[in-house]
């Protein structure tokens, strides 16, 4: 990164008209008087329902109020009413660019409060299908936040992408996106020998896709001029507002859940984290970049290591539907059948567990009370605590750094608003 | 796979030291200790600046519906430390019949909106919170969707609407729905 | 010259039956892109599914410059007076799709917070189920869409 800055910096590269020029100037200066803009829920690049209240001196943000919760669906409520096994359809929709990553930290906490683990297979299984939905998260990232700063080729290049992933997605859990697919102890189904194949030849393909978008992007003088000390956040201030995720490790904090806490097999596989240095939009996209990057590399190992067996311990039976044809046939399994759908209750207990989704840290906090369903399900987001940087990132800034800044935090509202 | 309590170094005369005490351990392994509310400030504010390990960054606010009992509203903090990764975990009470317990913002930022949500899913009162207001529910909403006695299909949840478009035929919706299997023990 | 050679020197049909065969060919949606849906939708843009082969790939996000509202996702009581009010900025002749089962009634979620089908709040005309529906399946709502452009008549 740092030869990138120099070849950028070389005294022929062009001046970057300098922020700090924006700022030299005093309110009232232009005797322009404070107007309010409400960038309105319903807007292309707000990137789902959320409203800014902006008070602007001409085109100087003097201070941006985000305004959530267009997007409430209740669902920790829902969590009190509805059963454990049906509320792994809930956890998809929280971040709906990666979903099944929602579904893997709602089973690992349900599965500690059970005392199960899953399988040797499971794990590099839910390994594969995390980084195969990092990916997927961080491209429509890239397609979205691109296109709202110009780079309009980007998003077609993303989404052809994206249909490689849900192509994949689509033979192993039958569903596009909001797969539903994890379940306690296991997963609802394995890898078939060509999916394996499949997933190896995306790992070979995907590379050449990224490396074309950062030819367009990474040196362009457009892109960094938009990016470039645009939406910084220092380091402490990162750490106070609880930033997690890219947008943490932007400004230079060396933290990962995956490597910190590790969980599933992560400590078994041999990855990087990408760290930033400045903390703005650049950097987040360098991180971000280079995420995707180390995200081939840990599919590539995970699916070569994966061992043979079953997908779901004999104990985690007890937890998952067994298929139909054996419901019909066996008195066990009948049994089994019956308890899960009707009676499935987990012990008394309160744990958290966290996992490093593409947005950052997304925790479950769930409270049983030996019930059938939760007495509080609790979801830490971390597009929530995300989205409260969106201030201090803005004053000060030009309005058309609104996009800038909205597209480097990354967050999705199906998460901040659960 | 339950994991094992471990504490770090200063935490256990840091919470001694705030009047507080360890509650039993949990499957997930992060040690938990109970404090009244008016020393919560003091004792996150040591566990935030030492001495021993630092926990700097609150991960997590909210609040749990303990409805009938009295004192009806019991909050958690989820405080983590980034040098090991390790957690802990508080919880206070909030005091009276109007639920009040002292804000952390000016300890973490980041408690902010943690606690407008709080304040807006269970009325749970924060005394020097800068700004408190309703954040995920509409500034005029008048009820505290995730307290217990409210139910999940709500309570005229089309006031607000019909108060902006009024004289609009609402479909057949909102009826009490029909749930099998339902929690509790 | 080439292909006009054939063509004839008139060409009669009637005024109403153009301009529907202009409007069918350049819909311009105006996406209401609320959540999990608004991903399948933006991949009906892209290039697997290109709803740009039907003309309809001018997204515009300004309700005065569009005729079909498509509300994908899910809609709670905050957001549905924007989404009434931006309806209601559409100028006529303008369609509502309504995509997946949240916005057509509620989907998976019978709470406090989300209104039980779009229909309550605006008038639609086409349902997608599924959660979230194929793009595929919704290009399909297009050209039934694009069908039901051609029954209008000029003249009420």
């Amino acid at each position: 990164m740092t030869e990138m800055d120099k070849a950028i910096n070389a005294p022929d590269a062009g001046a970057a008209p300098d922020a700090e020029s924006a700022r030299d100037t005093e309110p009232g200066d232009f005797g322009v008087e404070q107007t309010t803009l409400y960038m309105g829920p319903q807007h292309p690049a707000t990137h789902g329902v959320l409203q800014i209240i902006l008070t602007l001196e001409g085109e100087k943000i003097v201070r941006a109020e985000p305004v959530v919760g267009f997007l409430h669906r209740g669902k920790e409520k829902h969590g009190e009413e509805l059963n454990y096994t049906q509320y792994i359809t809930f956890t998809d929709r929280l971040d709906y660019c990666s979903s099944m990553a929602n579904n893997i930290g709602y089973a690992l906490a349900v599965e500690n409060l059970l005392g199960i683990e899953c399988t040797e297979r499971c794990q590099y299984f839910r390994v594969i299908i995390a980084e195969l939905t990092r990916i997927a998260s961080h491209l429509i990232w890239l397609g979205t936040s691109a296109i709202d700063l110009g780079a309009i080729t980007i998003y077609f290049y993303t989404f052809k992408e994206r249909e490689d992933i849900y192509d994949i997605f689509d033979q192993i859990t039958g569903l596009r996106m909001n797969n539903m697919f994890v379940r306690f102890g296991g997963m609802g189904g394995d890898i078939r020998p060509d999916v394996a194949d499949r997933i190896r030849k995306f790992t070979d393909d995907f590379p050449k896709t990224l490396d074309t978008c950062e030819t367009l992007l990474t040196r362009n003088r457009i892109w960094w001029q938009r990016t470039r000390d645009v939406a910084v956040i220092s380091k402490e201030d990162a750490i106070d507002l609880g930033l997690t995720g890219p947008n943490l490790r932007g400004s230079g904090v060396e933290y990962d859940l995956r490597k910190d806490n590790p969980y599933l097999c992560y400590d078994e596989i041999d990855f990087d984290v990408p760290y930033g240095e400045e903390g703005d939009a650049y950097d987040r996209y360098l991180v971000r970049m280079e995420e995707m990057r180390q995200s081939v590399r840990i599919i590539r190992q995970a699916i070569d290591a994966m061992p043979e067996g079953p997908v779901f311990t004999d104990e985690a039976r007890k937890y998952i539907l067994p298929p139909k044809n054996r419901v019909y046939e066996s008195m066990e399994e009948l049994i089994h059948q019956f308890k899960i759908v009707t009676d499935l209750r987990l012990p008394v207990g309160q744990v958290y567990k966290a996992t490093e989704v593409p947005k950052g840290e997304l925790g479950f906090f769930i409270d049983s009370r030996g019930g059938q369903s939760a007495y509080r399900m609790r979801i830490r987001s971390p597009s929530f605590t995300n989205l409260q940087a969106l201030p201090k990132m803005a004053e000060g800034r030009l309005l058309a750094d609104m996009t800038s800044i909205i597209g480097s935090l990354d967050f999705v509202m199906g998460e901040v608003d659960r | 796979m339950t994991e094992e309590t471990q504490f770090p170094e200063g935490l256990k005369e840091r919470v001694a030291a705030a009047g507080g005490e360890f509650l039993p351990a949990q499957p997930d392994g992060i040690p938990t200790a109970r404090v009244e509310a008016g020393a919560l400030l003091d004792l996150l504010g040591a566990l935030k600046t030492g001495p021993g390990l630092r926990y700097e960054m609150l991960t997590d606010v909210f609040g749990i519906d303990e409805y009938p009992q009295t004192p009806r509203f019991d909050l958690v903090y989820h405080l983590r430390a980034l040098s090991t990764g390790e957690m802990v975990r508080i919880r206070a009470f909030a005091q009276g019949d109007d639920h009040k317990i002292p804000s952390v913002v000016g300890l973490f930022g980041t408690a902010d909106w943690h606690e407008r949500e709080a304040y807006d899913m269970m009325g749970i009162d924060f005394t020097g919170h800068p700004d408190l207001k309703r954040i995920l529910m509409p500034l005029e909403y008048e009820h505290h969707p995730l307290r217990k006695d409210f139910p999940l299909e709500g309570i005229e949840p089309e006031k607000l609407f019909k108060k902006r478009f009024p004289g609009e035929s609402s479909g057949s919706m909102h009826q009490k729905p029909q749930r099998k299997g339902q929690g509790g023990s | 010259m080439g292909l006009e050679k054939s063509f004839p020197e008139f060409v009669t049909a009637p005024l109403g039956w153009l301009v529907n065969w202009a409007r069918k060919n350049s819909i311009w949606p105006m996406p209401m892109g609320l959540s999990c849906c608004a991903i399948e939708m933006m991949a009906m843009a892209g290039p697997r599914f290109d709803v740009a082969r039907f003309g309809a790939e001018v997204f515009r996000f300004s309700p005065r410059q569009s005729d079909v509202m498509i509300v994908a996702g899910t809609v709670t009581w905050k957001m549905a007076p924007i989404v009434r009010q931006v309806y209601e900025q559409i100028p006529d002749p303008k369609w509502v799709i309504s995509m997946g089962v949240c916005a057509s009634s509620g989907g998976l979620y019978r709470n406090y917070a989300v209104v039980q089908g779009v229909d309550n709040i605006i008038p639609v005309d086409f349902y997608v189920p599924a959660c979230p529906p194929r793009p595929d399946a919704l290009l399909d709502t297009l050209l039934k869409l694009q069908d039901k452009m051609m029954t209008e008549k000029l003249k009420p």
